[in-house]
């Protein structure tokens, strides 16, 4: 049997066992039957296999080169390595959607096996929720795009090859990672669907996902800032977020995402914000799949896109209306049950530091998702406007229709930049204000220091000769937070060796053990901390445009580059010219870049740019070749020197670890059972 | 059982592993295939093959049970949920409380709260020890697996746990149920003769 029908074969099977996943589960619910919820649950699990087979299937046309596959010959290409070989499985829409049904289904089965036993009556209404969803993208490729398609007619000898500019290191974990994001979303909704249809919107389910939650965080965080490090080092234009659709479509769920794990401290704690919380988990889940409609439909870069795949747009519009209307129809339903048992003392207090970091994660996600969408918003009034004047001459015959415009990077920065700093204020005050209400007593003994250290963050850039005022804002708030972080240390410190005296170390190793999330969340502000010194640096950079031959040199600021040269070479897959700088300081040569330009066989139209830059922990300078002419010697060169742009980088790792830490293991628990009873 | 399923599905993953080894070597020794990457993307593709049937007969299986044997499976991971979910409460109530000491002692609590508040834990606390303490508050099921490692009614020898049940003893002056091996009536305090 060719691998094809196989394949295909196999998806169907995906896809019935979907359906036979929701119908059992349903079917146990109405019945009260054990037998059929275990039935369902089974099937769920059955589902992971067939997906995992199917992917397997086509894994294995894209090793063995099988260009009967419509797929395969599109995106494989027998000269490519193994890697890219496996990795072109997701490197096209169809087979992405193979492989959001792979995650969707693996990450769907862990769920349910590790909950089985905890939260009984919730799992059936979970794993019917889980096939649904499943069952939507399984039900997307059997009827409409079909990775395992074969040729009807000729098939071609040789695959098209991987897009050479997704044959990249960072562009070989980034898609992925985010999808890994977008996918486990899924599951706390899921669980909290099950929550309200059972009615019991208490806190277990919170418990069963809030890993869940924090899993998906840290991965669209992953996939965003090595999509963000992809940009600085490819496109060649000094910087690294260029609010692209594509990529505020991973922003979105990460904004809400960041928003529920504080709101849902403020559940455990006070008891508050229950609605809130469900609306949140909806909302994250809800903009999951509008991203991958926005990346997969390619309705947001232009028009054209759509009208190519009307359908599959139409169909996923459809999927998130039933999501809409099923979510918060369920919502208003329980609204009775989910009231709050305390509420607001007063403004100066945790919660209310939570409730406005909240609003602004939630309104800056609502921003960038409009203004991301509203190009195309326009478009598409503009198309009603016509159509409807070509209907009504007399009505709207005279309105202009409104045409597509571009929303440029400094219209989001302008609007989020106050927001991100009024975020970067609430995570130094916010820990540091107590539950109900804080005294003003208590509030200056808090904030003298963090406000002393932010004054002098701000006095030193400034007599440095930093005028931006953004940026001496964002210095500022970045020294007083990051004092209010090493305050908390301290003082955690302090107590610990107060009840029982001992090393500084060892107490603050048991800060970590013992109060794993406090201290966890703690590092992850630490890091939030040090991106936003990456972003003040913004502030005062320095670009040059420059057209140089070689021999020459061009000052930029207190570095020279002298042009040494240009270099043209060839390998298996691509042309090269290549520059050769040198970085000179003070007269000495610091460093020599190589920025390139690269004219890949398979799209010679379309030249990638290949930065090279010389990082130091300060700033880096950058140079990115626009264009260059191998006669004359002549090249044009983009220059920049970032500053402090490298904390960026370091910031998120150490927010990664302290996001790993939150997640931390489950030994306490085994100890527990094991010892049968808590210790200390 | 959970036991029992886990290990059943710990041999569904052992025999793909087996399968893809087998395939594998079976292409390249008997085949005379290469041993490259396509041999091994068949192998993976082989084993999930295996590991899908495994699946599916599971669905079949669960499916050709009857109602009383399901109810019976579900009901020991019932019984067991909850007492791991009255240990996990514990812990947790306990983990809040010394939470909120150690907010208290660095400031972020007036006492007044920090009194209000622990109490409130501190009932929450006593209750769930209660609970995790009184045999009877547990389903019967629960109770017998708990002390005994398995639930009535099933066989002995069977693959499940055979642990050797312990005997429960009569407290004298209360009659409450005790452990062998207990030293004070955990229901009166009462010493108890060893």
């Amino acid at each position: 049997m060719p691998i094809s029908t196989l394949g295909t074969l196999a998806v169907v099977l995906v896809f019935l066992s979907c359906i036979a996943t929701v119908a059992f589960s349903v079917r146990g619910v109405l019945l009260r039957s054990e037998r059929w919820v275990e039935a369902g649950v089974q099937a769920l699990h059955a589902t992971f296999a067939a997906a995992a087979f199917a992917s397997a299937l086509l894994v294995y046309a894209f090793l063995v080169g099988d260009t009967s596959i419509q797929y395969v010959a599109h995106n494989g290409d027998p000269a490519m390595p193994v890697f890219y070989k496996v990795t072109a499985f997701w490197g096209s829409l169809d087979g992405s959607l193979l492989f959001w049904v792979l995650l969707s289904s693996l990450f769907a089965s862990l769920a349910v096996a590790a909950n089985r036993h905890r939260h009984r009556e919730l799992i059936p209404h979970a794993v019917a929720v889980l096939g649904i969803i499943t069952g939507f993208f399984a039900g997307l490729i059997v009827f409409m795009k079909n990775p395992f398609e074969p040729f009807l007619l000729e098939v071609p000898s040789k695959g098209r090859g991987l897009n050479p500019l997704l044959q990249n290191a960072y562009m070989i974990v980034h898609p992925p990672s985010l999808y890994l994001g977008y996918v486990s979303m899924a599951v706390p909704y899921a669980f909290g669907m099950a929550a309200m249809i059972t009615g019991q919107v208490d806190d277990a389910w919170q418990r069963s996902v809030r890993r869940w939650v924090l899993f998906s965080w840290l991965f669209l965080g992953v996939g965003l800032v090595l999509g963000g490090l992809w940009a600085y080092e490819e496109l060649g234009w000094g910087g690294y977020w260029a609010w692209d659709p594509v990529e505020n479509a991973g922003l979105l769920p990460w904004l809400t995402c960041t928003a529920f794990l504080h709101s849902v401290m403020v559940q455990e704690r006070r008891g508050m914000l229950k609605v809130w919380n469900l609306v949140l988990v909806i909302v994250s889940f809800l903009l999951t799949i509008v991203g991958t409609f926005l990346t997969r439909s390619g309705v947001v870069q232009s028009v054209h896109a759509f009208g190519e795949d009307p359908a599959l747009a139409w169909t996923f519009g459809a999927f998130m209306l039933v999501i809409v209307v099923a979510s918060f129809g369920l919502l208003v339903r329980r609204l009775p049950l989910l009231r709050s048992r305390g509420e607001m003392e007063s403004i100066v207090s945790r919660e209310f530091a939570f409730l406005v970091n909240n609003w602004l994660f939630l309104s800056a996600a609502l921003f960038v998702l409009f203004a991301t969408l509203y190009p195309t918003l326009r478009e598409w009034a503009g198309m009603f406007v016509e159509w409807a004047a070509r209907r009504w001459p007399a009505t709207f015959g005279g309105i202009e229709p409104p045409t597509r415009v571009t929303i440029g990077p400094p219209f989001f920065n302008h609007w989020m930049r106050p927001v991100g700093l009024a975020l970067l204020f609430l995570t130094g005050f916010g820990p540091l204000v107590a539950w109900r209400r804080t005294t003003p007593a208590n509030l200056v003994r808090q904030f003298r220091m963090p406000l002393v250290v932010g004054s002098i963050t701000i006095a030193v850039p400034a007599a440095f000769g930093v005028d931006s005022p953004w940026g001496l804002a964002c210095f500022g708030l970045c020294g007083f937070t990051f004092w209010t972080i090493v305050q908390e240390f301290v003082r955690g410190v302090a107590v610990r060796r107060r009840n029982r005296p001992q090393p500084v170390w060892e107490a603050l190793l048991g800060l970590f053990v013992r109060a794993r999330r406090r201290y966890g969340g703690y590092m992850v502000h630490l890091g939030v901390v040090l991106m936003f010194l990456g972003f003040a640096g913004k502030s005062y950079d320095l670009e040059r445009k420059v057209t140089v031959h070689p021999g020459e040199t061009v000052q930029l600021g207190k570095y020279e580059v002298r042009h040494d040269g240009l270099r043209a070479t060839t390998d298996w897959q691509k042309d090269m010219i290549t520059a050769d700088l040198t970085i000179l300081r003070d007269g000495e040569v610091v460093a020599q870049l190589h920025p390139a330009r690269w004219w890949y066989f398979q799209m010679p139209e379309q030249p990638t740019t290949e930065a090279a830059r010389y990082m130091t922990i300060a700033e880096d300078v950058y140079a990115a070749m626009q264009d260059a002419d191998m006669t004359t010697g002549w090249t044009r060169l983009a220059l920049f020197v970032n500053p402090l742009v490298n904390w960026v980088w370091i910031g998120f790792v150490v927010m990664l670890i302290g996001g790993l830490v939150c997640i931390g293991t489950r030994r306490e628990q085994l100890t527990d059972r094991v010892g049968g009873g808590h210790r200390g | 059982m959970a036991e029992r399923r886990s290990h059943r599905d710990l041999r569904w993953w052992i025999a793909g592993a087996v399968v893809f080894l087998a395939t594998f070597a079976g292409m390249v020794l008997v085949g005379g295939v290469a041993p490259d990457a396509a041999t091994a993307g068949l192998s993976v593709a082989a084993a999930s093959l295996v590991h899908l049937v495994a699946r599916l007969f599971s669905v079949a299986e669960a499916l050709a049970r009857s109602e009383a044997e399901a109810v019976a499976m579900a009901g020991t991971g019932l019984a067991r949920s909850t007492y791991r979910e009255l240990l996990e409460e514990k812990r947790r109530v306990l983990a809040a409380i010394k939470e909120l000491d150690f907010d208290h002692a660095m400031g972020k609590l007036s006492d007044a709260d920090h009194r209000s508040i622990r109490a409130r834990y501190e009932r929450r606390a006593a209750e769930v020890l209660r609970a995790l303490d009184e045999p009877a508050s547990l389903h019967p099921w629960a109770r017998a697996l708990a002390e005994t490692g398995r639930i009535p009614g099933e066989p002995e020898g069977g693959t499940a746990a055979t642990e050797p049940s312990t005997p429960l003893r009569a407290c004298p002056s209360c009659n409450g149920a005790n452990d062998a091996d207990a030293r004070f009536c955990k229901h009166c305090g009462e010493k108890l003769a060893t």
